[in-house]
């Protein structure tokens, strides 16, 4: 098969070494075909100390005998993959969606996966790979993992026993999920660097990097391992203009290390409001809401980035004023929630009505949108503040961030800025929704007149950015 | 509320506990006498518009009285930085983020009279063990103060350090300047021991005292005083540990300081595949502190190139970024010590010396530099390899195997670790060259040390490397390109006439040492941030 992809023709030696004695003055001082041959013959993508390594073994010693040696190693008892045979993808778009397939997550990343992949499904020659369970290359996903990348609807299944490495080459990689896991992100980077394939990803935020105040242990490195292994890829689509911002920022860091970077392009995600039935309204409406008090919902796990304490600050400052209305936290428990939580309980204890509720569904989710009188998002950091572009687009005006995707996203109107970083303003801002009925109308209005984005234009937009040679569909 | 109830504060249990409180003992007079004087300073800063006398009959009649009267203020002027200040008088501790922000929030939602309650109440479940109770303090407002504070409590002198006592030791005698470190239990900036300040302003000197001989850092009875910056410049010459960055943080965002640091690279980001993670992690926590400092003095324009791209990144939070300039480090040659000098031509081989100088890591690029040793001995030159520096990673392992292997061929290679500094000035003034192809470097300190030494180089093509190689005496390539390095090498090897020109070059090079370092470090850092401010 390599020797097919290297020299356009399988001219069948009938040995190993007939194969080699080809194949080693065709590939000689190319990097490329070089870093396809190590794939190939090993059966395992290469990292790039072992790629160097190999490459210096044909620079110092010819072609032949570094080739030789890898056939050796490979054919230990003990090699990692001695028995996995190999596919070379010369003429499909693989899709890396590793996670996903896997995942029994449905967070904001997993959505975007799975709505932009729906979109693509109609391109015949989109591939969705998966990596093997100690990373060593990309395989095709097996039927019940396409299911879940599409679906989520089966998560965490047992892996194929047989699987083929799938070595992408004078192709597009396309990987629209953040990687974490080190050998995945050390075997893409070398990819990126010398398999001369096109790379991109989508870029979601870099908060582990640039909030790193706001993140739990361990995800800051695991996030700059992420970005190492994007150094050297080809594009970066980021999901707002915000986080093209963090992203060129980190562009910058690395001219230090003498690497140009990506190419980044913002392009904004969509915000589709989804139908909830009549029943389903209903059921909501009994469990979100408590007496006639206008509801006002703030969507988001809790954890400090989110700043759900400074909502609880300007809650009770409103209540002890003599506002009236209700306030409902939908979120899972994220990192360091607990001085969320103690103030919950102890407004709770006060008699406030103020309620947090996790892991809800999307029929209760959209519902609570379209019950808000006002949603409130003052969230410190996002790459793209999704409770932002649902609440406008049920038509529900939002008290939020007066920068980065926040704003970028409630551009068009339907909102409400402040300073997430003074309590007062976010005060001043939810009693502005809460008692001004003309301003509130008039963010209403502008929240119903934006324009509807869907997903199948970002889908679109996203296709051509990465695959720009490709025809519409 | 009674002075005792005021001491014990951090300890008081829950009034809604189901048992019978323990009562805690009561705080000894020292400690009571200290929050005294530490609640006295404050209000003597924040209370100086009301008459004479006022802040003394508080304190007459207190500590709690005058607690209750700087909190009442604090909540009635929303001002930060004051909070800040009354936070540290009460607590002896600079507050975390979360902890500032939580007491800002509770007052924003008490009555007055319940204002100081509502403070004890969010100290107590801050969780924050509060080692300094029994500290005066001293607020500084007319001088900058840094904090050293490791090159305070340790002997380690390598790149940071050398940097951090080089300029202070400079600073000290011609600027006011206040030096602290961190006290007991990491609460507070304190002022230093005299050892401590020997050992960051006096280091030559220092290390000359033999170890039996040096007395102990903190002699027995040192009752340190926190150092209190407010309203003035704050410098962070070091990469703070990874206990400050919360409160350091907390300081740029709250207390009305201005924040200068040096910036040296971004090596843990920028470069993370070639790093330890938890390296990567403990500079990201860090950079919460550059994310709210106002100034940065990096020490070289590439560096300053990266903490750009941060502040950059950074901006898309709303948040102002920091003013980054460049002021590229002091090159200072090595020198023997009191090591006898070797003699000139004693023992000494004939062929060529190509040196190497750092540690054995994947930035560093060994392995580059013995493929196109090998390379160029398989083509027959001759010439030997040394390679001076430490190394602990995996990555060593390779270069030692390689080593081995190259000079079971019978090549000129030898690897030298804990090699001490007679040995490195002997290496440079037998050398013929030196190489260091590094991928990424704040400053390339060995280039810089090389050239002075009036031996030229080979260096990378990019970053601070190249703002060095700029100045004469090297030949520059793509790290990433062995066959770069190898023509620079057998270039470097082979022609005399370009040899003689780089060495030529190197040795007119003009001089640049500590002492230019220090001026236009506080010129471009300090200065601009104290015009700032007064």
């Amino acid at each position: 098969m390599l020797s097919k992809t290297v020299l356009g023709r399988d001219s069948q030696p009938g040995s190993v070494d007939g194969y080699l004695a080809l194949l080693a003055p065709a590939v000689e001082g190319d990097t490329n075909l070089l870093w396809l041959s190590h794939a190939a013959i090993a059966a395992v993508f290469p990292r790039h100390d072992e790629f160097e390594r190999f490459r210096r073994d044909q620079a110092l010693n010819g072609a032949l005998p570094a080739l030789a040696a890898l056939v050796a190693a490979a054919k230990r008892p003990f090699a990692p993959n001695r028995g996995v045979g190999i596919r070379i993808a010369t003429d499909t778009i693989v899709v890396d969606v590793h996670h996903t397939a896997r995942t029994g997550l449905a967070t904001g990343i997993q959505r975007v996966v799975r709505q932009t992949i729906l979109q693509w499904q109609g391109r015949a020659e989109v591939e969705l790979v998966g990596w093997d369970a100690n990373f060593t290359g990309l395989r095709h996903l097996s039927a019940p993992e396409r299911q879940n990348a599409l679906h989520g609807s089966v998560p965490r299944i047992t892996r194929p026993r047989d699987w083929v490495l799938t070595i992408p080459f004078g192709t597009t990689y396309i990987l629209p999920e953040l990687a974490l896991e080190r050998g995945r992100t050390d075997r893409i980077s070398c990819l990126a660097e010398f398999s001369g394939n096109r790379t991109t990803v989508i870029g979601f935020d870099c908060v582990p990097l640039t909030s790193s105040e706001t993140v739990g242990a361990g995800m800051s490195a695991a996030f700059a391992n992420n970005l190492a292994g994007l150094a050297h890829f080809d594009r970066i689509s980021t999901i707002s203009g915000a986080a093209a911002t963090e992203y060129r920022g980190w562009r910058q860091m690395l001219s230090g290390a003498g690497i140009t970077g990506p190419e980044i392009e913002p392009l904004l995600l969509p915000s589709v409001a989804e139908d909830v039935s009549a029943a389903d309204f209903e059921l909501a409406r009994t469990r979100l809401l408590t007496g006639d008090d206008p509801l006002v919902v703030c969507v988001g796990s809790h954890e400090p980035r989110k700043n759900h304490l400074a909502v609880l600050y300007a809650a009770e400052r409103l209540w002890r004023e003599g506002v009236r209305f209700q306030l409902v936290f939908i979120g899972g428990n994220g990192w360091n929630g607990d001085a969320f939580r103690r103030q919950l309980e102890r407004l709770q204890g006060e008699g406030r009505p103020v309620k947090a509720i996790s892991a809800v569904s999307d029929s209760l989710l959209w519902s609570a949108y379209r019950l808000s009188y006002v949603t409130v998002f003052p969230s410190l950091n996002e790459g793209f503040g999704l409770p932002v572009g649902e609440s406008l687009s049920a038509g529900t005006p939002v008290v939020t961030s007066d920068f980065g995707s926040m704003k970028e996203i409630a551009s068009g109107g339907g909102a409400i800025f402040v300073d997430p970083r003074d309590d007062d303003d976010v005060y001043r801002g939810m009693r502005a929704g809460l008692t001004d009925p003309e301003l509130h109308a008039r963010l209403s209005a502008e929240a119903a007149a934006l324009p509807a984005r869907g997903w199948s234009e970002y889908a679109d937009a996203l296709w051509q950015y990465f695959v720009p040679t490709s025809q519409p569909v | 509320m009674t002075d005792s109830r005021l001491g014990a504060a951090s300890v008081a249990p829950s009034a809604s506990a189901p048992f019978d409180a323990v009562t805690p003992p009561p705080p000894s007079p020292a400690t009571t006498a200290a929050l005294g004087q530490r609640l006295g300073a404050a209000a003597a800063v924040l209370l100086a518009g009301h008459p004479a006398g006022h802040v003394d009959d508080l304190l007459a009649r207190g500590n709690g009285v005058l607690a209750d009267a700087l909190v009442r203020h604090v909540q009635q002027t929303k001002v930060d930085s004051e909070l800040w200040l009354v936070l540290v008088a009460l607590t002896a501790a600079f507050p975390d983020v979360e902890f500032f922000l939580g007491v800002r929030r509770s007052l924003g939602v008490t009555a007055p009279e319940f204002a100081l309650s509502s403070v004890f109440e969010t100290i107590q479940q801050s969780y924050r063990p509060l080692k300094c109770l029994d500290s005066e303090l001293e607020i500084v407002t007319d001088r900058p103060v840094a904090d050293v504070d490791f090159c305070a409590k340790y002997d380690h002198n390598t790149g940071i350090q050398r940097v951090v006592r080089e300029t202070f030791s400079r600073w000290i005698g011609d600027h006011e300047l206040e030096l602290a470190c961190w006290s007991a239990g990491d609460n507070a900036l304190r002022e230093l021991s005299p050892v401590e300040r020997r050992r960051v302003v006096d280091w030559d000197a220092w290390k000359q005292t033999p170890p039996a001989s040096r007395p102990t850092s903190t002699p027995p009875g040192f009752r340190p005083r926190l150092v209190v910056p407010y309203a003035t410049t704050v410098l962070l010459p070091e990469v703070a540990r990874d206990g400050y960055w919360s409160a350091l943080s907390s300081l740029a965002q709250f207390s009305g300081n201005r924040v200068g640091l040096i910036g040296y690279d971004t090596i843990p980001i920028a470069s993370a595949d070639l790093i330890a993670e938890n390296e990567s992690e403990k500079f990201a926590k860090y950079l919460s502190i550059v994310k709210n400092a106002d100034r940065v003095a990096a020490i070289s324009a590439s560096a300053a190139d990266e903490f750009r791209g941060f502040a950059r990144a950074a901006s898309a939070q709303g948040i102002p970024p920091a003013t980054v300039v460049s002021v590229p480090l002091a090159v200072q040659t090595p020198t023997r010590g009191t090591a006898p000098a070797r003699r000139a031509g004693q023992g000494r081989p004939a062929s060529k010396l190509v040196l190497m100088v750092g540690n054995q890591e994947p930035r560093k690029n060994n392995l580059a530099v013995l493929f196109a040793a090998e390379t160029l001995w398989r083509e027959g030159l001759d010439f030997r390899l040394r390679m001076i520096g430490g190394g602990s990673s995996e990555y060593t392992r390779f270069v030692d195997r390689e080593v081995k292997r190259l000079a079971r061929a019978g090549h000129a290679v030898e690897l030298l670790r804990g090699a001490p500094d007679s040995v490195l000035v002997d290496s440079y003034a037998e050398a013929h060259c030196t190489v260091f192809p590094s991928t990424h470097e704040g400053f390339g300190l060995p280039v810089a040390e090389s050239l002075a030494m009036g031996v030229p180089s080979i260096t990378t093509d990019y970053g601070s490397t190249l703002e060095i190689a700029e100045g004469g005496g090297c030949l520059t390539v793509d790290p990433r390109d062995d066959r770069q390095l190898v023509a620079a090498l057998r270039s470097m090897l082979t022609e005399p006439g370009v040899h003689e020109r780089l060495v030529a070059e190197a040795e007119a090079r003009p001089p640049r040492d500590w002492n230019d370092y220090a001026a236009e470090l506080w010129h471009d850092l300090v200065d601009p941030l104290e015009r700032d401010l007064r």
